[in-house]
């Protein structure tokens, strides 16, 4: 019995060191090894899609009309400008690849602040689907990191995941690295206040084959979805569920256990996949995306069919 | 479960504890607990073929006890034949129906006869291979009085489903893991330090070098037909890792986690790359399935007695019989004619026993003759492994066709390259570290020969550290759990 009590002791006395070897060793790979050799660590502040200019203007944002929340779908199609003309006062956090394991940290950290009348979560099969690992570097990196976003890490089951979060944490406590400002003009996107981004203008060329896409259910992803939803209608907020345009040649199954479950709470979905008066390649930059002159179209139908009472 | 995941990390720490502290008093509750352990492992996959666990154990159990009563020659023989029918009839039933089935239409439809049937959607149950082979082993034994009948079911339930190798081995003889069940283990320090640096090891091997490995393996396999000379070969180097690391891996982390419990396995594999001829590669890899074949198939059949032809036609057997056990496919079949074929040489000429130590024993460098020995072989098992690893045989000929192409002298390239560059100095290190460890059960066994304790945990530290930064990011099934 002294012997398995001296083992274990020497166990947890090994873990502690080698845990700290590992913190040190991590931190210090990340710094010296160049992006290109980091095999497992993926930090990457100021990413495509301006999340961490998004994320530092929401800390000073409150009450306003409409949230939008989702992928690059969202912070591309919702443009607070025009639903600003029409006197509604949004702000869009949207982000890159974003699926519910992170829409719901977002919903959680930021809806009470905001407190609007309306949330649009814009949807589209892969959120469902997707393991959620891209759009958590994104977060991890350009947000602030606490509990949530380690069990986020946990859940997850990712290396890359868990060892981005301690390099994260690292660099924002020991770096004060969320103190960096990110220029709000990159290639050809511009950071629009409110959360949206606008790139600029050209049509879509990339046609491809019919596309035929089913509504797969990734287990946490249902699940964090689901509590998203909870948690918005804990709110006085006003839920549109959306499908934003998407190119033609996309053709999905029926979103059936979608449907079950917003129906049994009295909700819709509203698809807007195919718009009549959105032309594949005039309105499109890519097969997935609006440029801004699409984004002007359907946010003038969106507001109509909306908010135009 | 898998050894690489959270389930596993969770799962060994609250079976330890429960073994050394809660059940330590009595053998029969420890092999209980190790049973349950056991069961709950493998059900944490698919819990409905548990029942052909369970029916698989009592059957031969019970063939066993009355093996044990029965001394009518011809009633013992009808015991021996029950378990083998029910082992193998389940074997064959979820492994080779469609197999067989197929092959049986086309062989009719080749004379004319146009045959309806269709195959079934039958799923494999995980380390079927395994377990069949080791419940066989004690019935064999205790018919042949090797070994008596097992003293209690719950012993011999534990025997057969005991979680570190029931999925993918070491294959146990019975009488080697059996008689273990039996005694009371006591625990011991240095073999468990042992076992978790083993574990470490394994789970370097497996995470970061055939994970990692398997991407590029795959990529390239699976689009062999547009890639130059130079870059299958390549292929079929990062695959001959692969498979290496993932197997190997497994049964360190296997023999590991059975020491933590006080049991000792036998080694799996013994630095089969360093080997000098295809005999003493057989010597080194997969030993317990190897050993198993020569025990019982080999030997049965006359081995080495009988003269030139019976000894040719054995090895032939055993070979292609240990390429079937693989895999319901031609390609294991080929894979294990081609390597009677390298075999047949040595044999012929009675050199296959002439490399038992291990490579420049008592140097730090091989010498140029058996730097040439070993690159041969290693090129021989490479090529190989391209029938183990491709889809048919019409796609490992095109593929072997491919290699030996003027493109082989150009420089490779496939999506990836530039990551797979990156990974070149882990596998070198590697390397390295089994070179060195050659001389040992497993790579990192006298790795560190200061006893200092402060330098063995920074090196163990730094291990875990590589692992962290290079392991392949989800987790991965191993590659034999399909056998």
């Amino acid at each position: 019995m002294e012997s398995i009590k001296k083992f274990i002791k020497r166990f947890i006395l090994f873990s502690i060191f080698s845990i700290a070897v590992y913190l040190i060793g991590l931190i210090g790979y990340g710094e010296i090894v160049p992006d290109y050799f980091q095999q497992n660590i993926f930090f990457e502040k100021f990413a495509y899609g301006f999340s961490n200019t998004r994320f530092k203007e929401v800390k000073n944002t409150s009450e306003v009309d409409i949230v939008f929340l989702g992928s690059s779908r969202s912070y591309r199609h919702y443009d607070p400008r025009i639903f600003g003309e029409y006197g509604y006062n949004s702000f869009n956090l949207g982000s890159s690849a974003q699926t519910f394991l992170q829409t719901e940290i977002l919903v959680n950290r930021y809806i009470e602040r905001l407190n609007p009348d309306y949330v649009v979560l814009d949807i589209y099969p892969g959120m469902f689907s997707s393991d959620g690992v891209e759009s958590s570097f994104d977060l991890i990196s350009n947000d602030y990191n606490d509990l949530e976003t380690f069990k986020l890490a946990l859940q997850l089951r990712n290396i890359k995941v868990m060892n981005t979060w301690i390099f994260a944490v690292y660099k924002e406590y020991i770096c004060n690295s969320l103190d960096d400002i990110e220029n709000k003009a990159q290639k050809e996107d511009t950071y629009v206040n409110g959360g949206f981004v606008q790139r600029k203008i050209r049509t879509n060329q990339n046609y491809s084959d019919i596309n035929h896409q089913k509504w797969k259910y990734n287990e946490l992803q249902w699940e964090a979805f689901v509590r998203t939803i909870q948690k918005i209608k804990q709110t006085d907020a006003q839920l549109i569920i959306v499908h934003s345009p998407r190119n033609s040649h996309f053709r999905y199954s029926k979103p059936e256990r979608l449907l079950t479950y917003l129906d049994s709470l009295n909700l819709s979905f509203y698809n807007y996949k195919n718009m009549g008066f959105l032309s594949d390649s005039l309105h499109f930059y890519d097969p997935s995306h609006l440029n801004q002159n699409g984004v002007n179209l359907y946010n003038d139908f969106f507001y109509k069919r909306h908010f135009n009472d | 479960m898998l050894f690489n995941s959270l389930d596993f990390a969770i799962f060994l720490p609250i079976v330890f504890v429960l073994y050394w502290f809660v059940f330590n008093r009595n053998l029969k509750w420890q092999n209980l607990l190790v049973a349950a352990a056991s069961y709950l492992f493998y059900g944490w996959w698919d819990w409905r073929f548990l029942s052909l666990i369970f029916f698989s154990t009592l059957v031969d159990y019970f063939v066993g006890k009355n093996l044990g009563i029965v001394t009518n020659k011809l009633h013992r023989q009808i015991l021996l034949w029950i378990s083998i029918i029910v082992n193998l009839g389940f074997l064959g039933f979820f492994k080779y129906y469609n197999f067989f089935l197929d092959n049986f239409i086309s062989a009719f439809s080749v004379a004319g006869y146009d045959l309806n049937a269709n195959s079934l959607d039958i799923i494999l149950p995980v380390g079927i291979s395994f377990y069949t082979f080791q419940t066989l082993s004690y019935t064999i034994d205790v018919y042949k009085k090797r070994l008596e009948p097992a003293k209690d079911f719950i012993s011999f339930t534990a025997f057969v489903s005991f979680f570190p190798q029931l999925v993918a081995g070491p294959i146990e003889r019975a009488t080697n893991l059996l008689p273990q069940f039996y005694k009371s283990r006591k625990f011991e320090y240095s073999k468990a330090v042992d076992g978790m640096r083993q574990i470490l090891w394994g789970l370097f091997k497996k995470v970061v070098i055939a994970d990692n490995c398997a991407v590029f393996a795959n990529h390239i396999f699976e689009n062999s037909g547009d890639m130059s000379g130079s870059t299958l070969l390549l292929g079929a180097i990062f695959f001959t890792f692969q498979i290496y690391g993932d197997f190997s891996g497994y049964s360190d982390i296997a023999i590991g986690t059975a020491r933590l419990f006080g049991f000792n396995l036998m080694q799996n594999f013994a630095f089969p790359y360093f080997s000098r001829d295809i005999a003493e590669f057989w010597r080194r890899w997969h030993i317990s399935l190897s050993t198993w074949f020569r025990d019982y198939l080999y030997i049965p059949l006359g081995g080495s007695r009988g003269g030139t032809w019976m000894k040719v036609r054995n090895t032939f057997i055993i070979f292609i019989v240990s390429g079937f056990w693989h895999g319901a496919n031609w390609t294991f079949i080929v894979w294990g004619a081609l390597n009677a074929l390298y075999f047949l040489p040595l044999l012929l000429a009675k050199k296959n026993r002439q490399n038992m130590e291990v490579v420049a024993q008592n140097s730090l460098f091989p010498n140029f003759k058996e730097f040439g020995q070993m690159s041969l072989t290693f090129f021989l098992t490479l090529i190989a492994w391209v029938f183990f690893r491709a889809e048919n045989i019409g796609h490992a000929v095109s593929y072997l066709k491919g290699v030996f192409d003027p493109s082989l002298f150009t420089f490779p390239y496939y999506v990836g390259i530039g990551f797979s560059v990156k990974l070149a100095p882990i596998i070198i290190l590697f390397f390295i570290i089994e070179w060195l460890g050659r001389r040992e059960k497993f790579a990192i066994e006298n790795l560190v020969y200061i006893n200092n304790n402060k330098v063995n945990w920074l090196i163990h530290s730094f291990l875990i550290l590589l692992i962290g930064l290079y392991m392949f990011s989800s987790e991965t099934n191993f590659i034999y759990f399909q056998f």
